[in-house]
């Protein structure tokens, strides 16, 4: 019988890798996912543009958010005239979605979590192409 | 659950609830790439949802959507969101992978209340050599709908347009 243990595994041909937090370019659903923590996500959507991600199961106030995904982002780049020729900077990202969306909701999510969580993880930039396939062993 | 069952560029094939007729079903892929995607980043937890809760469980789906009420570019398409169907539904477990120092493995829980299990999938262009109608491109939980059962919170605001619910 097969074990969701030896399917998950078997993905990674056996080989676990270690999660790093990361940010990487969702082609197909054009948006930056932005994850400091493999875990099971609820996704609370801020507006059309911003989702943030929690730990569904978070053990502590200050381990409730994990991430957030920037929707649209090549979208949103085309129109605002950020290049996606070269890897677009996350945190001028951030800045020209808070000039673009006033609205307390969005300045509060990336003043306090989007903009501090980016620093924290040193993610720096994104390229908005499709990632390469070869997964990152340990 | 069961070993994936490759098809051309799908790393595995499942049914799903047809969008024009819920009591009808079509086959959707897991592409290569998209795969690989989480994969890359070692989105453990995301693999263990897509075996333990998608591959058995997209038949389950009580409502449908389609169309993303956001901005969607992919492949020089800007209306590409309207491409994209939402199935949803209350699964009875969650799984998580357990990330320990020395034996990281799949967690199965119950699922916090009032949540709904969101799977993306964007419908093939047609007719497809494999007889795949849609690719399954990404899966997460939603808080629910105060006023519709096993619907994401919103559901509105998020999508365009309900295909189909289904009396559970």
């Amino acid at each position: 019988m097969t074990t969701l243990n030896d399917l998950v595994r078997n993905s990674f041909e056996g080989k676990l890798p270690r999660f790093r937090p990361c940010a990487y370019y969702d082609d197909r659903l054009d948006c930056i996912r932005v994850v400091a923590r493999d875990c099971s996500v609820l996704e609370t959507r801020i507006n059309p543009v911003l989702t943030v991600l929690e730990d569904n199961y978070y053990d502590a106030p200050n381990k409730r958010y994990i991430g957030f995904t920037v929707k649209g982002a090549r979208h949103f780049c085309n129109e605002h005239g950020i290049s996606t020729s070269t890897p677009v900077d996350l945190s001028k990202l951030l800045d020209a979605i808070l000039r673009t969306f006033p609205e307390p909701s969005v300045q509060i999510f990336v003043n306090l979590f989007a903009q501090p969580l980016v620093k924290k993880e040193k993610i720096g930039k994104v390229a908005l192409t499709p990632d390469p396939v070869e997964p990152v062993l340990t | 659950m069961r070993q994936p069952q490759r098809v051309g560029p799908y790393l595995d094939v499942i049914d799903a609830r047809d969008p024009a007729d819920s009591l009808l079903a079509v086959r959707v892929g897991v592409r290569d790439d998209s795969f690989q995607q989480v994969l890359h980043h070692a989105r453990l937890t995301l693999v263990a949802q897509y075996y333990g809760i998608i591959q058995g469980g997209l038949m389950d789906a009580v409502h449908v959507f389609r169309g993303l009420k956001r901005p969607l570019l992919h492949a020089g398409n800007t209306a590409a969101d309207d491409n994209v169907l939402v199935y949803c539904w209350r699964p009875e477990r969650d799984f998580y992978w357990s990330h320990s120092q020395f034996k990281g493995e799949p967690i199965s829980k119950e699922p916090p209340p009032k949540r709904v299990f969101a799977v993306l999938v964007r419908e093939e262009s047609q007719p497809n050599p494999y007889k795949v109608f849609g690719s399954v491109e990404y899966w997460s939980w939603v808080d629910e709908d105060p006023n519709l059962q096993c619907a994401p919170i919103e559901h509105g605001e998020r999508y365009k347009k309900r295909l189909w619910s289904r009396n559970i």
